[in-house]
């Protein structure tokens, strides 16, 4: 899905710019680039499922003591890349700006027994951006809104005293949850071009979690991070807010998953005039 | 500056880059059969090469290691079936013990987990995805202390050709 989508934006981006090089004195660009991101990210009802899971083992393990792993990383520093295409007419310039993101982390609680279980984290986050702006002959400066489309996965798997690690559903602890949510994204940066090649981008990017009108919906998003496979037990494919609490639809992770950026990335600058 | 090389060029090996690699991929009702593509990929079939148990609740296990003596083949592909008249894609996994087919599931294959389903509404046999690579898959069965370590290695296979009798003219 993701991947159409993107294509098929890219592709009607392409076909925009085209259109509109064949109008006046333009400049078309195409502009890969890589580089550095510092995030920050809404991970609240995560990390109260991952303190639920340790209430549980104190409750029902009480003489298997457990060390875990500290809490879920908010910020995180990760390479990313971005690749932009667009047109500068005299001091304006609009552009369409595909920005990836692919995070990932794990936790790991074990028992003195040898049991333990991983928690691996997933997050694919792909903005798609229009940018606005005012252009110079060194100096870019814009504002960008679009969406961001996102798929979420948490793969929990039981730990043996072997060192084995199963996904199976002989526990209903165990499981691959997914999710996929969409928000809108707003942001802004600064582009500084040295040479007619290169380019230093510096943007700030606001990921949200919902769409715009999505909280006034007349409809519920019942979206939750779930494992829908066919061999899970009925009734337990949620993946659990509370684990002192019974599996159940209700027992579940609604998205809010929002997250913010400052990227740092060198572009190659593709420039043609006409 | 001025350049007179067409930027579309460039424009369009990205775009086409990127439809690339969507192929193989599949997507579904999980949104993500992640595995299933590469494992039906190049005709579809694998050799089942060894088998492995192993105790799982005691730390560095005995492990018993048993290679196949009769050719066990793993066939993955899409299986077309009708539905209250309409057409459904299933992807599907048939096993074959030499030249008899021991096997006909529904697969849900993932990268960390495989599911073989026998027409179940819930429930299924479920490896979870110890190695996964090209040309080779290592899965683990477990049922409480007893784990079974599958390995399977692509063979590119000729699918046994079972014997059938028509009855009609």
């Amino acid at each position: 899905m993701i991947r159409k989508s993107t294509s098929i934006l890219l592709l009607l981006g392409a076909w925009l710019i085209g259109e509109n090089t064949s109008l006046a004195q333009n400049e078309f660009f195409v502009s890969p680039g890589f580089g550095l991101s510092y995030s920050k990210a809404r991970l609240d009802k995560l990390q109260a499922s991952y303190d639920s899971y340790q209430s549980f083992l104190d409750q029902n393990f009480a003489n298997d003591p457990f060390t875990a792993d500290p809490n879920w990383n908010v910020t995180n520093i990760i390479p990313t890349l971005s690749l932009q295409a667009g047109l500068k007419m005299d001091k304006v310039m609009y552009g369409v700006a595909y920005v990836p993101h692919f995070m990932k982390q794990e936790r790991v609680v074990r028992r003195e027994s040898g049991y333990g279980r991983r928690f691996s984290w997933r997050e694919q986050r792909h903005d798609i951006l229009i940018d606005l702006g005012w252009s110079g002959e060194k100096v870019d400066v814009y504002g960008s809104f679009g969406a961001n489309l996102v798929n979420f996965k948490m793969v929990s798997s039981l730990i043996y005293p072997s060192g084995l690690e199963s996904v199976t559903n002989e526990f209903d602890f165990n499981g691959v949850f997914r999710l996929f949510d969409a928000g809108y994204s707003v942001g802004a940066g600064i582009r500084v071009k040295p040479l007619s090649y290169l380019a230093l981008d510096l943007r700030y990017i606001f990921s949200s979690d919902v769409l715009p009108g999505e909280n006034n919906s007349v409809i519920d998003d019942n979206s939750a991070l779930s494992d829908d496979s066919f061999a899970r037990t009925p009734g337990t494919s949620q993946y659990p807010q509370d684990y002192t609490q019974p599996l159940s639809l209700d027992n579940e992770i609604n998205p809010n998953f929002r997250r913010s950026y400052v990227q740092l990335t060198l572009h190659y600058f593709y420039r043609y005039e006409k | 500056m001025k350049s007179n090389r067409n930027p579309f060029i460039f424009g369009m090996f990205i775009l086409v880059g990127l439809l690339i690699s969507s192929c193989q991929k599949d997507e579904s009702a999980l949104h993500d059969y992640d595995l299933f593509g590469r494992l039906q990929s190049s005709g579809g079939t694998w050799k089942l090469v060894e088998i492995q148990t192993f105790q799982n609740d005691i730390p560095n296990p005995t492990i018993t290691t048993v290679v196949p003596t009769e050719d066990v083949t793993y066939h993955f592909y899409i299986r077309s079936l009708e539905v209250f008249g309409v057409l459904i894609d299933v992807a599907t996994v048939s096993i074959y013990t030499g030249e008899s087919l021991t096997g006909l599931f529904d697969c849900e294959a993932e990268k960390e987990r495989v599911v073989f389903r026998d027409g179940q509404v819930f429930g299924g046999t479920v490896y979870t995805v110890e190695k996964n690579k090209m040309n080779k898959q290592v899965w683990n069965y477990t049922f409480g202390n007893s784990t079974t370590r599958i390995t399977l290695e692509r063979c590119n296979c000729d699918i046994p050709h079972l014997g059938t009798t028509e009855g009609g003219g």
